[in-house]
């Protein structure tokens, strides 16, 4: 036996857990907080986009993420830890691709990372039988997922338009487009002033993500690779807002000799970082049990409906599915004359956007509306503006509009509703 | 995949220095790394061209579509000052005219490159704080369009989209 140890790599094992942790904080509050954007693919899986704003749902999961991640760092070997956190981490970062209107590939690079790192340990486990090296052989294949970013994405630009792509106009434009008005950035004015800046450091970025070919096949340059690639990220930040902190953090974990340091400082088998995450893991069947108590809460709340009936305001993020929608018992009918001139209805049965008003009644200063649109039904409550701590998706004289329980139509039907509400609203 | 491998050199070096592994740095161990490394850019790159995006595979095509036009656009407000500023800077607003980021190229009579997203965002931030506001500032929701001249020189232009009171 060589003198490798298990835990020699355990500084890049929390280096990369440290990335995944904030990707699953940013992803659980965002989701959370999360109203229905307006870039929500329709066609997107009800499952994604039923978390959107849902609490109750997002949180237990990331608890789930939590421990798959704590497991995961604490002890060296554990795959199947792993691919938890990357299920986790997928099914939230899908859910809010499916809410943006695409992916946010910022997201993407410590999931690739450690799909490489499991890659890696599951082929000297394999390939050797020999756990003491997993981490070497995970190291490996975290490096070489790293290097596939940047190579892939080099790809591409060359795929789409060939060395063209480095003629600088390209990249002037992009900074035009995405540098915020009144911003000012000396050298973005440079990069956009002077083509033959723009034409450099748009051949720097091609050579730099072409570059990280090499950047699992030789240990030495690796570090000048890895400077460059986090060159190329320095620059793209101070002339857009554009920033990729994970991809940065995991090139600064990545590219450089750690452990040598942490050996000299005779550090690299102690593994002092350890103990908290171990503590972490210990107590991951407190964190189970709360996790599985906040599920229960959120599927059984006392005094209203499950999660799995749909019956939350804000089910209509949902697809239509009419194997999905709920049974919901008719509610009686009722005709606030106040609430209904607010909206510019008439009576009961007037049409609104295609659609057949049943019912107008007011709770307080709010007015919840029903309506009848073909086969399907409609509610929508109409709000002081602010009142509640998501972002409507509609907002119009000083009140907000929300879709309420019970939809079953589809995403035009209901937003063509909301848009003629909000003209009916809006100031003349 | 097996791996034959001799007792004293089997592990594979990634390139971390300072381990307490004599021996490893050896041809094999090197030849072994490479076939690892190899095997998980290939396989990677193979799963995200065929998905095209799916968590956490990507071919990560970001900006690298070349644009069709030498103009670049952004959505923004001008103040009654003349000052260009972002719509975001504002949390109310009482507009003549609607925001359509389909409609943009059309109502400025000319195709400007924006990212989408961002069309979409700020269109978005406008409509829905829609409101009746008192106290506000009088402000153009506007286009401010560049054009990237052959000779390398930029000039800049404003396209109106709608009027608006905002606060």
């Amino acid at each position: 036996m060589s003198g490798v140890r298990s835990g020699a790599r355990w500084h890049l094992r929390l280096a990369l857990a440290a990335v995944l942790l904030f990707d699953l904080i940013f992803l659980s509050v965002t989701l959370s907080v999360d109203a229905p954007g307006p870039r929500a693919l329709a066609q997107a899986p009800a499952v994604l986009r039923a978390l959107v704003g849902r609490p109750e749902l997002v949180v237990p999961l990331g608890l789930l993420g939590l421990i798959a991640l704590a497991r995961f760092a604490a002890r060296p070997g554990r795959a199947g830890a792993g691919l938890g956190v990357i299920a986790v981490i997928g099914v939230l970062c899908e859910a809010r691709a499916a809410n943006n209107g695409g992916p946010e590939r910022f997201l993407f690079a410590a999931g690739t990372v450690l799909a490489g790192w499991i890659a890696g340990l599951v082929f000297v486990r394999a390939a050797e039988g020999d756990r003491d090296a997993e981490e070497i052989g995970a190291e490996t294949g975290a490096v070489a997922a790293l290097a596939a970013i940047y190579v892939n994405a080099a790809l591409q630009k060359l795929g789409a338009a060939g060395l063209g792509w480095a003629d600088g106009d390209d990249l002037r434009m992009l900074v035009l487009a995405q540098r915020p008005l009144g911003a000012s950035s000396a050298i973005a004015d440079l990069v956009i002033e002077h083509r033959w800046i723009a034409l450099g450091l748009a051949a720097f970025t091609e050579l730099a993500q072409l570059s990280a070919l090499a950047y699992p096949f030789h240990p030495r340059a690796r570090v000048v690779i890895g400077t460059m690639l986090l060159a190329f990220h320095t620059g793209v930040w101070m002339v857009t807002p554009i920033l990729f902190p994970q991809s940065m953090a995991l090139l600064v974990a990545f590219s450089y000799p750690w452990g040598a340091l942490l050996s000299r400082r005779g550090m690299l088998h102690e593994q002092p970082g350890l103990i908290l995450v171990r503590r972490l893991d210990r107590g991951a069947l407190v964190i189970g049990a709360i996790c599985a108590l906040l599920a229960g809460l959120a599927l059984s709340p006392p005094g209203r409906s499950t999660i799995l009936s749909l019956s939350h305001t804000d089910e209509g993020h949902r697809r239509d599915a009419p194997a999905e929608r709920p049974r919901r018992e008719p509610e009686p009918a009722s005709f606030d004359a106040t609430a209904a001139s607010t909206l510019g209805i008439e009576r009961l049965g007037a049409s609104l956007a295609g659609c057949t008003v049943t019912s107008v009644a007011a709770r307080g200063e709010e007015i919840a509306l029903r309506l009848a649109c073909g086969d399907g039904e409609l509610g929508v409550e109409v709000v002081e503006a602010g009142s509640r701590p998501h972002a409507a998706p509609r907002s119009a004289g000083g009140r907000d509009l929300f879709y309420a329980s019970g939809a079953t139509v589809s995403p035009a039907e209901r937003d063509a509703v909301l848009a003629e509400l909000a003209r009916r609203l809006a100031p003349p | 995949m097996q791996v034959k491998t001799a007792p004293n050199d089997r592990r594979m070096d990634s390139g971390s220095r300072g381990d307490d592994h004599p021996g490893v740095s050896s041809e094999q161990a090197r030849r072994h790394s490479a076939w690892l490394s190899a095997v998980v850019l290939v396989g990677y790159s193979v799963v995200a061209w065929s998905v095209g995006s799916f968590y956490p595979f990507s071919v990560f095509p970001m900006y690298a579509e070349a644009p069709e036009t030498r103009r670049a656009a952004r959505l923004g407000a001008r103040t009654a000052g003349g000052e260009l500023v972002e719509v975001t800077r504002y949390r109310a607003f009482q507009c003549e005219g609607t925001l359509d980021p389909d409609a943009f190229d059309a109502a400025c009579g000319v195709q400007a490159y924006a990212p989408r997203y961002l069309d979409d965002e700020l269109s978005h931030h406008v409509r829905a704080n829609a409101a009746t506001v008192r106290d506000g500032e009088p402000i153009e929701i506007v286009r401010r369009i560049w054009t990237l001249a052959p000779d390398g020189s930029v000039s800049a232009d404003v396209c109106v989209l709608a009027r608006c009171t905002a606060r």
